[in-house]
């Protein structure tokens, strides 16, 4: 502890009223910066990017029938983004309760989307179980892997919560969700709608 | 960021574990702390666990009072040990509160417990902070510094590693300056000081592409720091 002691005497001035004041001085600078002791200009608009605070990344794809489809066109709705795979029994477990939530809401203001990966997936897989679970949301797809490297997916599934404007509000990696984890996230993203 | 720690074919999202490792930093911390102060530190390592046991459920309770139905339609989410549905404010009322209550019932002078716990407060923060990082929140705002991180297409500043080192270092100062002579309370007043000072560090570098001036959070960051800094200044004055 030898070591310390020069550091030791140092912080002992805390107690110093010139410390309190330069503190306070530094904490009046500190919040200053915003009106011009900025160091780089700001570009306009939030930054694209795969976490929260962030506008989502833009996605164009095809989904089960082979349509095109793309998130732009969501833009208005607040929207859940899952990433699933077929293989993955978390993702088979939590589909139940985006099919649940999926009925909750007008599409018209939510839209649950399912993203499956079918670059590491089995289409014909993927279908059977769509089908046998009677999941009735949109299954985009990502056919070569683009969407699972822009969103930045590293574990499965993985799901994003996009609100009205396309800002990235909540990330949840792993599952299974449940339905209530599911259903309040979007209750917040649309109680942030009303208090606009 | 949204990192993730593989473990076989286990997939952990690293955020909760920083929170995690920072409670054990914090309880660890504490328990030095505690000896150093001639405290019980078996009673104060019971305080925090308990504490930290009702400022979970706390913050758990905070979303089921504000969403209620959402709960009783599905009871098990209320006890899901996944990290979601925990409310901060929640958590840091029952967790504060329980607090106040043990260490009354257990007759703990609250100032001398506040001093112990301080130090490990300000640990559990810094691993907040990384947290965060691991997690992508808060975006920091665009610069030319060497330090500046490339994240969301420019090199910006790492905010939250700001506010980790900031804990970190206040942190390590105040287990550095423990004495046992200094009076009572003085030692989380100066954690409280120069915590604000982090806080206000963090948040003055956040992204702001709109252009907003002053937020809310930073006054109510400089507010406290005003405020340690002049019960500080008033404790000294009554002390000489």
């Amino acid at each position: 502890m030898s070591t310390l002691r020069p550091l030791e005497k140092v912080m002992k001035y805390t107690r110093n009223p010139i410390f309190l004041i330069f503190t306070i001085l530094l904490g009046l600078v500190l919040i200053a910066r915003p009106f011009g002791l900025s160091d780089q200009a700001e570009q306009p608009g939030l930054p694209f990017g795969p976490t929260k605070g962030a506008l989502a990344p833009l996605i164009s794809t095809q989904n089960f029938g082979g349509d095109n489809v793309n998130l732009e066109s969501l833009k208005g709705k607040i929207v859940v983004i899952n990433f699933w795979a077929s293989w993955c029994p978390p993702c088979r477990a939590e589909m139940q309760a985006f099919q649940n939530v999926s009925k909750q809401y007008d599409p018209s203001e939510v839209m649950i989307v399912g993203l499956n990966s079918t670059f590491q997936d089995d289409l014909g897989q993927a279908e059977a179980f769509i089908a046998e679970r009677q999941i009735t949301f949109p299954i985009w797809l990502d056919l070569n892997g683009e969407i699972t490297r822009l969103y930045q997916v590293r574990a499965m599934p993985t799901t994003f919560f996009i609100d009205a404007s396309g800002i990235v509000k909540n990330v949840m990696i792993g599952g299974p969700l449940d339905e209530a984890v599911i259903t309040i996230t979007i209750e917040e993203m649309l109680g942030e709608v009303q208090e606009q | 960021m949204n990192s993730v720690i593989q473990i076989g074919p286990l997939s952990i999202p690293a955020a909760p574990l920083f929170w995690l490792l920072g409670f054990w930093i914090f309880s660890e911390t504490t328990e030095r702390m505690a000896k150093k102060a001639d405290l019980d530190a078996k009673k104060i390592i019971n305080l925090i666990y308990l504490s930290g046991l009702i400022g979970l459920i706390g913050a758990r309770l905070g979303y089921f009072f504000q969403f209620p139905a959402a709960f009783l339609s599905n009871p098990l989410s209320f006890i899901s040990p996944r990290p979601y549905l925990l409310s901060i404010e929640g958590g840091a009322l029952f967790g504060g509160l329980a607090v106040l209550i043990l260490a009354q019932k257990w007759q703990i002078p609250l100032l001398k417990l506040l001093d112990t716990l301080a130090p490990g407060l300000a640990f559990w923060f810094a691993a907040i902070g990384l947290a965060w990082h691991a997690g992508g929140d808060y975006i920091g705002s665009p610069t030319n510094l060497i330090w500046g991180m490339d994240y969301l297409g420019s090199i910006r500043h790492p905010v939250n590693l700001y506010w980790s080192v900031g804990f970190g270092f206040t942190g390590f100062y105040a287990m550095t300056t423990w004495q046992e002579t200094r009076s009572a309370g003085d030692l989380s007043l100066g954690v409280g000081l120069l915590g604000s000072l982090a806080a206000l560090l963090h948040s003055s570098f956040l992204s702001n592409p709109s252009n907003q001036g002053v937020s809310s959070e930073q006054v109510i960051i400089f507010i406290g720091l005003l405020f340690f800094a002049v019960i500080i200044f008033l404790r000294n004055r009554k002390s000489q």
